[in-house]
């Protein structure tokens, strides 16, 4: 009697453990299906190169975590790539002013002949890409010298908020960038042309970054940012709560409740949430929707940033700059399984396969990796829209 | 355009087939030679990819579905028939088929084509989500399903595991790969110029004005998927006798994006566009290769995805065919519509 009492103790202890890890997991994933989620209800796009984004985050924070642990210089490739972006960003922001785009429309005349009008387009594609060359010449060294001053300050218990900041920051930039450069001269096309750019975004990202320059594709150890300890026990129960596990969950409650804030209370939130419900209306009110949704491809980066942070944390390990495969496909599962769309939809469909998993590979490695794609077939040929996603008729 | 008459089309197509004999003898008879075994290699690399590509046109391009699990059909028609060429004899008999008897010869011609049927059957099943679901949704179906094909080939002992299947015989030679290629663009070809690949087009252009002309859309899209499956799985076999070792990880996502590259820059909607963009896309790396520019490849590509994408979503070809591909009957048709 006593043994068996004994057994079912600790077949519950397993399963409460098992449950805490896959919070832990799903944590994880609930910050990358939130921009799944959000640049799916706005634009309607799969963006595949979301995980990939969540892949740089991780990495960021591996340079800036050994940088400052002395371990290895501060990365200069980095401080290119982002400079790059925000450099495109400002260029693009210049020339579209209206001023800009009266000289330039001249091209358009018809009374110019046609070598004339060759010459002045490559003329105005020179003159675009040498102001691209020159703000990046100002921009990466300003950010290379003032990241690496931030990071060589000694900030003591503020290094993590600042890590996630910067994480953030550098995520937002590269997914307001990729939005300009590769999905917003497609918006008006067919939408199987912005997956298949899709598509072509997220595997450029992956092999970009296992270029030697870039990140390289060596398996990396993650430094120990927080030492693991545990910090309760359950009760009458053989299980641990660790830091790490607080760690994810006071992240992630603190992010849910920043965004919250963002999408129901404030004028930009509302706007999001008008041109999620119908772009055109919206844009008849007078809301701009190309600043809406950069505003989306900001915040969606942001979060898959800071889910990279907690990856590099959790595993301790980056394996190659295609890691954001898997973590990605599963967020994506659980926004679908949420139902797109939907904010709290997606935390709680990336809880449910974040304790799947962990059940799944319990039994058989194997298992867990086709455990993810078998719910979400099933989920799809069940109820495509989702737990709490709304029903919505195909339009004719 | 210049006009055709009904014998300079077909004299042309004759010249291409007898051009296409002789390259491929001049192949098979070099791929003896030790140093010119790496460009007989590269040219059976090609035509498996244009089988490849070309089944997926018949999905993506025709039909108007997309698909992301191209690499599990392959996947299912190279185990199928490495699984017939070279466990089931082993387990029987202790050896693998040998290529120079008769009886293993045979045993071959027949594996590629049960491969393809597997994969037909694989096609079926997966073919059957793109009843309900359209575009994004459909296409993280198919990619799903790769990937539990993927998982399930890792799971299954029986067919190697984890650590795949090798010492399969050599059989993919010139001879068996001109055949097998010719015999599957030209079946391609086939359907694509019939009634049932007019009516794909159909189902592609407008499903419900398609359907209101009495196209039976779940057919067409169904059979669409069996008939791409079943010259994937074809082009598996070839591959897993070709390369003689095979493995789950061989056919990962990243293979389907290198064959949906291939289509979608040669240009989706004609077998022209599979032949080229297969042909030009599987040379290329072999030139940057030669520059040390190998680990850049997988960077150019994508980019001339996007830049195709954005700038001439068609791709190379566009719609247009080989001239030499069109059939007389239906080049008169289309003339006639000064296509």
């Amino acid at each position: 009697m006593a043994g068996t009492t004994g057994m079912h103790e600790a077949m519950s202890g397993y399963i409460v453990q098992q449950v805490i890890n896959g919070i832990q997991i799903g944590s994880m994933y609930a910050l990358i299906a939130l921009g799944y989620t959000l640049v799916y209800g706005i634009i309607k796009l799969i963006n595949f190169a979301h995980a990939d984004i969540f892949m740089v985050g991780a990495y960021v924070a591996f340079f800036l975590v050994s940088f400052s642990a002395g371990a290895s210089p501060f990365p200069f490739q980095l401080s290119i790539l982002i400079g790059l972006a925000i450099a495109y960003l400002i260029v693009s922001a210049v020339f579209e002013r209206p001023f800009i785009q009266q000289v330039l429309s001249k091209t358009r005349d018809t009374s110019v002949s046609a070598h004339k009008k060759a010459a002045f387009y490559v003329f105005q594609n020179a003159l675009w890409l040498c102001c691209l060359v020159m703000v990046t010449c100002v921009t990466a060294p300003a950010l290379f010298f003032s990241s690496r001053f931030v990071f060589s300050l000694r900030l003591g218990p503020l290094f993590f908020p600042v890590l996630i900041a910067y994480v953030m920051t550098v995520c937002a930039v590269i997914g307001i960038a990729m939005e300009r450069i590769a999905y917003r001269p497609l918006r008006k096309k067919r939408r199987l042309s912005a997956l298949i750019t899709a598509l072509g975004v997220s595997y450029f990202l992956e092999n970009f970054c296992s270029l030697d320059f870039a990140f390289g594709s060596a398996y990396r150890a993650f430094p120990e940012l927080i030492t693991k300890t545990d910090i309760a026990r359950v009760p009458g129960l053989d299980v641990a709560i660790t830091n790490i596990f607080v760690i994810n969950i006071v992240v992630l409650a603190a992010l849910l409740a920043l965004l919250w804030f963002l999408v129901e209370k404030t004028l930009i939130g509302k706007q999001m949430r008008a041109v999620a419900c119908n772009r055109d209306a919206a844009s008849l009110m007078g809301i701009d929707v190309n600043r809406i949704i950069s505003f989306t491809f900001a915040i969606g980066p942001a979060l898959a940033g800071v889910s990279g942070i907690l990856y590099a944390m959790n595993y301790g390990v980056l394996q190659s700059p295609f890691l954001g495969f898997f973590p990605g496909m599963k967020a994506f599962i659980a926004a679908v399984l949420g139902g797109i769309g939907s904010l709290p939809g997606a935390v709680i469909g990336a809880f449910i396969m974040g304790i799947s998993e962990v059940f799944a590979n319990s039994i058989d490695s194997n298992l867990g990796f086709a455990a993810a794609f078998i719910i979400l077939i099933v989920i799809l040929l069940v109820k495509p829209t989702g737990i709490l996603g709304k029903s919505e008729q195909e339009k004719v | 355009m210049v006009t055709q008459t009904k014998q300079s089309h077909f004299s042309r197509l004759i010249v291409v087939v007898i051009a296409f004999v002789a390259i491929q003898t001049v192949v098979g008879c070099l791929s003896g030679q030790r140093q010119f075994q790496y460009y007989a290699r590269m040219a059976y690399l090609i035509e498996i990819n244009i089988i490849l590509t070309a089944s997926l046109a018949l999905i993506n391009g025709y039909t108007g579905q997309f698909s992301l699990g191209h690499a599990g059909f392959m996947a299912i028609g190279a185990y199928t028939s490495a699984a017939i060429t070279t466990i089931m004899p082993k387990i029987l008999t202790g050896a693998s088929l040998d290529p120079s008897t008769f009886l293993g010869n045979a045993g071959f011609v027949c594996s590629v084509i049960a491969a393809g049927c597997v994969a037909g059957v694989f096609g079926f099943i997966i073919g059957f989500p793109s009843l309900r679901l359209r575009g994004d949704y459909l296409a993280i179906v198919t990619l799903a399903s790769g990937e539990v094909i993927r998982a399930g080939l890792r799971f299954s002992n029986f067919l190697g595991g984890p650590r795949g299947i090798p010492g399969i015989p050599p059989f993919t030679n010139a001879a068996y790969l001109g055949l097998f290629f010719v015999a599957s663009l030209w079946m391609m070809r086939n359907f694509v110029y019939s009634r049932f690949g007019r009516a794909c087009i159909a189902v592609r252009d407008n499903e419900i004005a398609a359907a209101s002309m009495g196209i039976n859309v779940t057919f067409q899209k169904v059979s669409a998927f069996i008939i791409g499956a079943f010259f994937a799985g074809v082009a598996g076999a070839l591959f897993a006798h070709m390369s003689r070792y095979i493995n789950p990880d061989n056919f990962g996502f990243l293979k389907t994006l290198d064959v949906l590259i291939f289509l979608y820059i040669g240009g989706s909607s004609s077998i022209a566009g599979s032949i080229v963009g297969a042909g030009i896309f599987t040379i290329v790396p072999e030139g940057l290769r030669l520059v040390n520019l190998e680990s850049w490849r997988m960077v150019i590509y994508p980019l001339i995805l996007i830049l195709v994408m954005r700038f001439k979503r068609d791709g190379i070809m566009g719609d247009r065919d080989f001239s030499f591909l069109v059939p007389w009957k239906y080049k008169e048709m289309v003339l006639k519509r000064t296509l």
